[in-house]
C-alpha cells in the first residue's frame, strides 16, 4: 500500500508510466485530515534539526488547541523507548501533559521554544504544503495542492 | 539551514527537545520590544509600580499562549480546512 507521500507524488507525476500523467489542480482535497497531519509532520519533525539515526520523530498540530510531540528510539541496551507529549493551549498558558499523571503549565525557555516552533511550523507548512501566505492565508500559486517532501 | 532550531550534540534523548536550552535561528517575524516607546520618566523606574518577576512571567505566558492559539487556529482554518474545501 503506497504511503501518504507516495500518494501525494502520484497525484503530481502520475503513478503508472504507461498512463499519461494527470495533475489535479486541487490534489490535497483527496486527503483526510489525518493524512494532511502526517504531511504537516514531515515538515514539523525537521524544525529541531537532524533526527538521529534510529529515531522516529513527529511534531504536529492535532487540532485548534493541541500539539503533539512524539519520538521513538532504541536505547543503548536495545530497549525500545517512546515518548508522547501533548501540549494543550489554554487562555492562561500552555499545559504540558506527559503520560497520565504529569501535567504542568510550561514557562520560561520551554515556552519560548514551543511558541517559536509553532511559529516556524505555520510559516513552513503554509508556504510549502498549502501554498498560502503564512500571514494572510492568500494563495501563493494557482495550484495550491502541490506537495513538497521534506525529511 | 535557515529556520532551524539547533540543539547541543550532547543532547540526551530521554528528554523532549522542546525542554532543552536551544539556539534558535529564526529569520522572519522577529518580535522585539521597543523601549523607546515607553515614557522616558517611567522607563527606568519600574520599582515604584512593584512589578514583580512573577507578574512579568505570567504576562509573558498569557501573551505567548494567545499567539500560539491564534497561530494554531490559523493553520487549521487557512491550511488544513481550506485545502480540503476549495
Amino acid at each position: 500500500m503506497p504511503t501518504i507521500l507516495q500518494q501525494a507524488m502520484n497525484l503530481l507525476v502520475g503513478d503508472q508510466p504507461n498512463r499519461p500523467a494527470t495533475k489535479s489542480s486541487r490534489p490535497l482535497r483527496q486527503f483526510t485530515d489525518n493524512q494532511l497531519i502526517k504531511l504537516e509532520s514531515e515538515i514539523g519533525k525537521t524544525l529541531f534539526g537532524d533526527i538521529p539515526k534510529g529515531h522516529k520523530r513527529d511534531f504536529f498540530c492535532l487540532d485548534e488547541e493541541t500539539w503533539i510531540w512524539h519520538e521513538v528510539w532504541t536505547d543503548k541496551d536495545g530497549h525500545k523507548k517512546e515518548q508522547t507529549i501533548r501540549y494543550e493551549i489554554h487562555p492562561n498558558g500552555i499545559l504540558k501533559v506527559d503520560g497520565a499523571k504529569n501535567y504542568n503549565l510550561i514557562k520560561g525557555q520551554e515556552l519560548l521554544n514551543l511558541t517559536t516552533a509553532i511559529r516556524m511550523y505555520r510559516e513552513r507548512v503554509m508556504r510549502e504544503l498549502y501554498k498560502r501566505d503564512h500571514r494572510t492565508g492568500a494563495l501563493l500559486t494557482g495550484e495550491p495542492g502541490l506537495v513538497s517532501h521534506h525529511g | 539551514m535557515a529556520n532551524t532550531i539547533s540543539y547541543p550534540t550532547s543532547y540526551n534523548h530521554t528528554r523532549n527537545l522542546i525542554e532543552q536550552p536551544l539556539s534558535i535561528q529564526h529569520e522572519t517575524e522577529a518580535h522585539t520590544f521597543d523601549v523607546s516607546e515607553m515614557d522616558s520618566q517611567t522607563a527606568g523606574d519600574n520599582t515604584k509600580y512593584n512589578v514583580t518577576q512573577a507578574v512579568i512571567d505570567q504576562v509573558q505566558n498569557i501573551n505567548l499562549s494567545k499567539e500560539a492559539s491564534d497561530t494554531t487556529k490559523f493553520i487549521v482554518a487557512y491550511g488544513r480546512t481550506l485545502a480540503r474545501s476549495q
